[in-house]
């Protein structure tokens, strides 16, 4: 099920939140968590059972390990084998076995039989949840939680469940227990438009994007002009970021709506002057939980060696770019990205320091842009054709697909990414984005979501062309 | 009051978001259904198999698409969003001109010659259609091939820019017209007529939203069918008569169809249109040719005003040669099920008729049946004939009775022969068969 869906917009979201409301205060978390395993069970019904049992395992052991100090280390190494073996497992066995395959054929080996594995919805998110309770409780940072329905209810919280924002526990673990102080009718309304703003993020502006890049890249790249290609990974650069922070941005609304407080995870990342910034605003509770859990347990900045704090940049945007997906073209990402944060360190934030600032958000838009025809790509092959013709200038030609829609659409994109760069955007998004309102300003939002809504909905329904990125990771 | 407010707030916000939902559990509100080919999933069983794998789910997800309540008013939302922000007609085929002129996109090609079958196909079938024509002849019967207008060619200065092609006699349509004069088919190129007179008539001869001809533009095409027939049987019809002129910008029948289809959330603006209120006249004392008329949806608008009783004697509309009409309002019945020789030669007349667009598949094989069916049916032919001749005399001897003027020179002529004046009344009408032959 997804947020984009009639179902979910006026039969799931509805009846949750009146069943919500009208059971007492002990009762809440039942209800959230019956909701929340529905949600899931609903477009994974086949793994539900064993994402309980591994949830249920995972919660013993760390109860354990939080109570016996002797055997803490054994019990931290099983949980997170647990974690990360359901993980590589699903996502990444198929992976690694055709390549495996690759290599055999490639010395006259009979390849291995190997029937392909089904990916849960959502598995990278919630494993790295997992994660971050098994070593918040390890490291002592939040104590683990008393009761197993509450864990599961962490875990399985249908608004952040399959496609983040990635929730770490102590950042939500009083709230999962008592969030009563955040369950006032300002968050509320604050989270309706949230979910709105979100909502509008994906199906205005993403999906209508969606439909032209795809179209590009159905068709054969090689065939395509300059200006075409050109045109449609702009395209793309817009439909992912507001695809994905429409998602985190409902997600985060639906779980103000209830009391939750979940962190943001973007913030104006074109408006980036580097990478390293691009970083700390793209998908920043990714960023954020494999500095923690990855590179600081690696060393971090206070290696003694430079190359070996490269090493570890390095080492952690290939697991990011792996996280992503199973494909060779996310770790070209990865490493595309890793690359330039060293470059960065090295000598580009220096280097580029002296020219100004709308400069510098182009060129790194730029660098970007390229990360993103790795991403998009289905093969390896097809990315390096899309960059030959991307940068061969041969035509820019790209009235084919210039239609008043796409046009309006991209434009409008291109403001919201970019605005945030002037004084008069980063105003406009106090505005919209504000927490404090009074009530003729609640009422004037309220109206203004109402409206969104429906438009949206419309879309919805009578569109048919509705699908959701992140929902491979 | 202040605090209070909030709530109130919010509690409006889920009572809104709770509506679609009761609305489609227990209809409050009614809300009129989508216009066009709208076909709802239904609502899918549960089984435990489709559930795990899926299928259920992803069913229930299109039920509930298809189903929620007020559904028609999203729909009319976001098609109105489509058509007036960005300038597309969501509606399947249909094709937003210049000036807003709606086109369904088979006129379009129909004109430009995209659809062009062939000039050997084309021929092949006009052949046909003589040998039929021929044929019917030998029985006293008329064959008409109608060639209604088509709004590609009535309208072709609104096409789209990106539309646009320079004129071409590869169409369908030119050569079937062509052929139809060279092989010495009875036609009416109504098309043609149509735009000759577009400049000059009074009212809007084809709608700027609608697929077919406007209601005032089929009532002359109607007049002008029943003049034609009138001159190549020699017989006197029933007549239609406007017997007052109404114009209105509130466009009925089929003048908005193409509009409504689009299923937007507003009306669009229009001219006035003419809807005559109207009469057939003569119809007690003119001959009413039985007539079977096999045509597209462009007939729909003179059947409905009554055509088929007041002067074709109910002939008989079959629908692109499949269903016929009236009966299959009551009970579907269609051209496979009857005698096909038997039911066409119980007509005087037969009208094939079709717009631009539609010759492609022009007559939907009713040539092609009818004419394999009569040549291994020669033998009824006779029997058929004597009863059709039959048919005339009482046709003829009704028409003297009609004029009192001849009808006393017919009892002259008895009681100077010292016959009946009923004998003396088929005499006359013989001798009248055989002058026409």
């Amino acid at each position: 099920m997804v947020f984009s869906s009639i179902l979910f917009l006026f039969c799931f979201l509805p009846v949750f939140l009146i069943s919500y409301h009208l059971v007492n205060k002990k009762h809440k978390n039942i209800v959230l968590l019956i909701f929340s395993i529905f949600f899931y069970s609903w477009g994974g019904a086949n793994f539900i059972f064993l994402l309980l049992i591994s949830l249920t395992t995972n919660f013993f052991i760390v109860r354990e390990m939080d109570r016996n100090v002797e055997k803490r280390k054994i019990l931290l190494i099983a949980s997170l084998a647990i974690n990360v073996g359901i993980l590589g497992y699903f996502k990444y066995a198929n992976f690694f076995i055709e390549n495996f395959n690759l290599v055999l054929n490639y010395l006259n080996f009979t390849s291995l039989e190997w029937t392909k594995v089904a990916l849960p919805i959502g598995i990278s998110f919630f494993t790295f949840q997992s994660i971050t309770y098994t070593i918040d409780v390890y490291r002592n940072i939040h104590k683990p939680l008393v009761k197993l329905s509450d864990y599961l209810l962490y875990i399985l919280l249908f608004p952040q469940l399959i496609a983040g924002p990635i929730v770490r526990f102590n950042t939500v673990a009083d709230d999962i227990v008592d969030r009563e102080k955040n369950e006032t009718f300002n968050n509320k309304l604050n989270g309706i438009y949230l979910f709105v703003i979100g909502l509008s993020k994906k199906v205005l502006i993403a999906n209508v994007l969606g439909e032209y890049v795809d179209n590009t890249f159905l068709s054969p790249i090689s065939e395509a002009n300059s200006g075409v290609l050109w045109l449609t990974i702009i395209a793309y650069s817009f439909q992912i970021y507001f695809d994905f922070s429409g998602y985190s941005d409902m997600a985060i609304g639906l779980g103000r709506i209830i009391g939750f407080k979940f962190p943001e995870n973007f913030n104006n990342p074109y408006i980036s002057k580097n990478i390293t910034e691009f970083w700390r605003r793209w998908h920043i509770t990714l960023g954020d939980w494999m500095k923690d859990y990855l590179y600081i347990p690696l060393g971090g900045n206070r290696v003694k060696s430079s190359i070996r704090l490269y090493l570890n940049l390095i080492i952690v945007f290939l697991i990011s770019g792996f996280w992503h997906g199973a494909e060779w073209t996310f770790i070209i990402w990865g490493a595309w990205h890793g690359i330039f944060l060293i470059l960065d360190r090295l000598f580009l934030i220096k280097l580029l320091s002296g020219i100004g600032k709308l400069p510098r958000i182009a060129m790194n838009y730029l660098v970007v842009l390229v990360g993103w025809v790795f991403f998009r790509s289905e093969s390896l092959s097809q990315s390096v054709i899309y960059l030959k013709g991307l940068f061969s200038f041969d035509a820019m030609n790209f009235s084919e697909i210039l239609e008043p829609k796409f046009i309006f659409i991209l434009i409008v994109a291109v403001i919201f990414s970019f605005s945030a760069a002037f004084s008069w955007g980063q105003k406009l998004q106090e505005i919209f984005y504000s927490e404090k309102r009074a009530v003729k300003a609640h009422a004037f939002y309220l109206v203004l979501a109402i409206t969104f809504l429906f438009i949206c909905s419309s879309y919805i329904t009578a569109s048919g062309f509705n699908p959701f990125i992140y929902f491979r990771f | 009051m202040h605090i209070k407010n909030k709530p109130l707030l919010y509690l409006l916000f889920l009572i809104l978001l709770c509506l679609p939902l009761i609305q489609m559990i227990c209809p409050i509100v009614k809300v009129k259904p989508l216009k066009g080919a709208v076909i709802n999933a239904e609502k899918p069983s549960f089984k435990l198999k489709s559930w795990f794998s899926g299928d259920y789910q992803e069913k229930y997800e299109k039920y509930t698409n298809d189903n929620i309540g007020f559904r028609p008013w999203f729909v009319k939302l976001y098609n109105q969003i489509q058509f007036s922000m960005f300038n597309e007609a969501t509606a399947r085929g249909v094709i937003r001109g210049k000036d807003d002129y709606l086109y369904e996109i088979n006129y379009i090609k129909a004109y430009n010659g995209d659809d062009f079958i062939g000039s050997v196909e084309i021929i092949e079938n006009v052949k046909n259609i003589k040998w039929l024509q021929d044929k019917l002849s030998e029985l006293n019967k008329t064959l008409l091939v109608c060639v209604a207008p088509g709004k590609g060619s009535f309208y072709p200065e609104y096409f789209p820019d990106n539309m646009k092609k320079p004129l071409s006699d590869s169409t369908n349509y030119k050569q079937y017209i062509d052929n139809f004069k060279k092989y010495q088919v009875n036609h009416i190129d109504m098309n043609k007529w149509f735009s000759e007179i577009k400049d000059t008539s009074r009212y809007i001869l084809y709608p700027k939203y609608g697929i077919h001809w406007s209601y005032y533009g089929m009532l002359l095409a109607t007049d002008s069918l029943i003049n034609y027939i009138e001159v190549n049987r020699n017989i006197l019809m029933p007549h239609l008569e406007f017997t007052k002129m109404r114009s209105t910008s509130k466009l009925k029948y089929t003048d908005y169809d193409i509009a409504e289809g689009m299923n937007l959330l507003f009306q669009m603006k229009s001219e006035p249109m003419c809807y005559p209120e109207i009469k057939f006249t003569g119809t007690e004392h003119s001959i009413k040719p039985k007539t079977l008329v096999v045509s597209d949806s462009f007939y729909w608008s003179m059947f409905n005003i009554g055509i088929g009783k007041d002067v074709f004697s109910y002939g008989g509309f079959w629908f692109y040669n499949k269903q016929i009409y009236p009966e299959s309002f009551n009970s579907p019945l269609s051209v496979d099920e009857i005698d096909l020789v038997q039911k066409v030669l119980e007509n005087e007349v037969v009208i094939l008729m079709s717009t631009e667009a539609n010759l492609p598949k022009f007559s939907w094989e009713f040539i092609e049946n009818i004419n394999h069916a009569l040549s291994n049916n020669d033998n009824n032919l006779n029997v058929i004939n004597t009863q059709n001749q039959e048919l005339q005399i009482r046709q003829i001897i009704k028409s003297i009775k009609s004029n009192k003027e001849w009808y006393n020179t017919v009892k002259q002529k008895a009681k100077t022969k010292d016959i009946s004046v009923d004998s003396m009344l088929v005499l006359d009408a013989i001798w009248m068969i055989k002058q026409e032959k």
